[in-house]
């Protein structure tokens, strides 16, 4: 049987199944309109006129961005920077992970107090979480002006013109050798990018997670390389553009290539400017965005001309192409000037064309394989913790032909569900399935891991590796998976594995509770355990005390 | 502007009838013919082409509802213009998403083609569609029988388009699974 004649035979259903699919009418006029902009072209009269609606009234002027600076006295340099000294800056994260929990915390409670605060808007929104379509081709040679009409569609008045998107920050960053965002010297990079860590570094400090500096060249008295907490600032909210902790824990954001600036992260304080920048060789944060690039990005969420306010969670560069997705959240305003409803999206650009497409959000952290072109997006199936994700898998070959607005390629190639933690390897995810109770809570040893392959055919690309695993937080590294065990309560363990799950090597014991694994560098890991104390993973152990932070 | 009205028209020969389908249907015709065609320009074409044959049939047809008419009519063209474009070897080269998704459904392991009766196919097709529940049925219609486009399906049926995209998946392998035990694949 061919896929025609299933086809032919669907044309053949009787009536009532025709009319019973159609017979409520569409819901919600605005999401009518949200879909007329979606599958029309400019050409279409309906989208036309719909959006060239009465835009309401701007609601608050936002200010534009510009990331403050604090030049510290430059240290002494030292030339050893070696793996452990890398570990045992990295090793403080713990300390830095629990005052970030708390001031997280904190902030989370400001922000639920404040009006129209990030999780306000979410709760209010009943759009549909992430969009798909593409962007009509003829929109891609639209006008630079930064007023007027293009192609018969009014841009948004709101999008901010050329003068104030690009007013680069005073001293976005020094060249080499000249001061840094963060105040330190040199070009900043990136240590490690993986859910809920960023670490940076520069010729004089390492950066955790935005909220602690820590020295290469400094000791203290117990002869522990020497941190401090980059806002000093006593009872500071860490909420305002001159606080150092906002600036690099809401600001920055990183592919684990790249590194890039933005107005807000998503855990960030929203309403700042929409801007992203993209740091380049020298250390100079350009944006990112063409002029044009970026209207025409903006105005295809405006479907409704209402205003709007970007955010981003993730930034990738896919491989050494001239691709990169972006997640990013766009804030709509009602005419009463108050924030109603949020959409998520997921944009993947072409800068080398200057084309573009509007495809998934990725909840999760976003991953390229770069061996076989596939982009994987994770869209969580809920609120809760763990997560579950929807694990859309596309081919950048077949999205690359997509750019051409009479191919529908929106369709993942691939979808599968996965459980909370995943990682590439070789080509391959590696994942878990849902093992929760009732209450959502993780129950070790109940978990299955799989392994998606795209090499192999789409009934047999799902594989199960091993049931009811005691295998937890898996990442990879070095050609290697590495994990955590939980036997029993003294017996945590971090192993390493081969793909194939065979050659188990013990990496480290501890009568602790093993609370995350995060690879660092190849092949160094850290862990934190439950009296919040890190351990560097290269073979070898360095505990550092982390009272400091107390 | 209701069916009945516009029906009215239709019968009174009123040349605002066609004005007001269109306005009305036009959007759910094209996206039923882009959806098979994959060609913005056909499905302008036929959707103009129901819009004609509507004002020649609908004073002698009384369709309950007036939506399902115009989109099955829509089916209807642009599964000819397919034929035609297959049996031209031409289209624009893009094939139909919905045949793309469909063939998740026909594959099997022996990969053996049968030749099939059509009625019983159609009877096996009834029985999985009568069993299941009435959103993964309409959601099942909206996409393969009206090949509408998924963030359509999700605001008709006020759900997420990931959650179409899953239940599609999901019911493109039941229907597989079901075929097999049927004895078509």
């Amino acid at each position: 049987m061919t896929e025609r004649e299933l086809f032919d035979a669907i044309g053949r259903l009787p009536e009532h199944y025709r009319t019973e699919a159609l017979a409520l009418e569409q819901p919600c006029t605005e999401q009518k309109n949200e879909i007329d902009a979606l599958f029309d072209s400019a050409s279409h009269t309906e989208a036309v006129q719909y959006r060239k609606a009465p835009e309401p009234e701007k609601p608050v002027n936002r200010p534009v961005a510009v990331l403050r600076k604090t030049v510290p006295q430059k240290p002494q340099k030292s030339g050893i920077l070696g793996l452990t000294a890398i570990a045992a800056a990295v090793a403080l994260t713990v300390g830095v992970f629990a005052w970030k929990m708390r001031q997280d915390s904190e902030m989370q409670g400001n922000s639920a107090a404040m009006p129209g605060s990030s999780a306000d808007y979410v709760q209010q929104s009943d759009i549909p979480a992430e969009t798909v379509t593409m962007l009509p081709e003829e929109q891609s040679g639209s006008s630079t002006q930064t007023t007027g009409q293009t192609d018969g569609i009014p841009l948004p008045e709101d999008v901010p013109d050329a003068d104030e998107m690009f007013t680069p920050s005073p001293d976005p960053t020094g060249k080499n050798g000249g001061v840094n965002t963060m105040g330190g010297h040199g070009l900043l990079k990136t240590v490690s990018n993986t859910p809920g860590t960023l670490i940076l570094e520069d010729d004089d400090n390492w950066y955790i997670n935005g909220g602690t500096r820590i020295s290469k060249t400094v000791h203290n008295a117990n002869g522990h390389l020497y941190g401090e907490l980059l806002c000093q600032k006593p009872g500071c909210a860490h909420q305002l553009d001159d606080c150092p902790y906002f600036n690099c824990h809401n600001r920055l954001l990183s592919d684990g290539k790249n590194l890039y600036m933005t107005g807000a992260k998503l855990d960030g304080v929203p309403n700042l400017d929409q801007t992203l920048f993209k740091q380049d060789e020298s250390g100079i944060f350009e944006p990112f965005f063409s002029p044009d690039l970026y209207k025409r990005v903006i105005t295809s969420f405006k479907q409704n001309n209402q205003l709007t306010e970007i955010s981003y969670a993730y930034v990738l560069q896919l491989g050494d192409t001239d691709t990169f997705y972006i997640a990013l959240r766009a804030t709509f305003y009602n005419a009463a000037n108050t924030a109603n409803e949020v959409r998520l999206f997921g944009v993947l650009l072409d800068k080398k064309s200057d084309r573009f497409a509007i495809t998934l959000y990725s909840d999760g952290k976003p991953l390229y394989d770069a061996e076989h072109e596939l982009l994987y997006l994770f869209e969580s199936d809920g609120n809760y913790y763990p997560r579950y994700y929807n694990a859309c898998i596309y081919d950048m070959k077949q999205i690359a032909l997509s750019y051409d607005p009479e191919q529908d390629v929106t369709e993942p190639a691939e979808m599968i569900s996965v459980f909370h933690a995943y990682t590439l390897l070789d080509g391959k995810l590696y994942y878990y399935n849902d093992c929760t109770d009732a209450a959502y809570r993780l129950l070790p040893g109940e978990c299955s891991l799989y392994c998606y392959d795209p090499e192999k055919d789409r009934d047999h690309a799902v594989m199960l590796l091993e049931e009811k695993t005691n295998r937890m937080d898996i990442t990879a590294a070095d050609g290697r998976l590495y994990y955590r065990t939980h036997a029993s309560v003294g017996k945590d363990k971090i192993c390493s594995c081969a793909p194939d799950l065979t050659d188990e090597q013990v990496v480290y014991e501890t009568p602790q509770v093993i609370r995350n694994l995060y690879p660092i560098e190849d092949p160094a890991f850290i862990h934190i355990d439950a009296e919040a104390s890190i351990f560097l993973l290269d073979g070898t152990e360095e505990k550092i005390d982390a009272s400091f932070y107390d | 502007m209701t069916d009945a009205e516009l029906l009215a028209l239709f019968v009174q020969r009123d040349e605002r009838a066609v004005a007001e389908t269109q306005a009305k249907y036009g959007r759910l015709c094209r996206q039923v013919a882009y959806g098979i065609l994959a060609n913005q320009q056909d499905a302008e074409e036929i959707t103009n082409d129901v819009l004609m044959r509507a004002w020649d049939v609908l004073p002698q047809e009384q369709p309950k509802n007036l939506g399902a008419f115009l989109a099955v009519m829509t089916r209807n063209l642009s599964t000819n213009r397919l034929d035609q474009y297959t049996a031209q070897r031409r289209g624009g080269g893009a094939r139909p998403a919905v045949l793309d998704e469909l063939a998740e459904c026909t594959a099997s392991a022996e990969n053996v083609e049968h030749t099939v009766d059509a009625r019983m196919l159609d009877d096996a097709l009834r029985q999985f569609l009568d069993a299941l529940p009435a959103e993964q049925r309409t959601v099942f219609v909206l996409r393969y029988y009206y090949a509408l486009p998924l963030p359509e399906i999700a605001a008709r049926k006020q759900i997420g388009v990931s959650k179409v995209k899953v239940m599609l998946m999901r019911l493109r392998k039941r229907l597989n699974e079901h075929l097999k035990k049927e004895g078509f694949l």
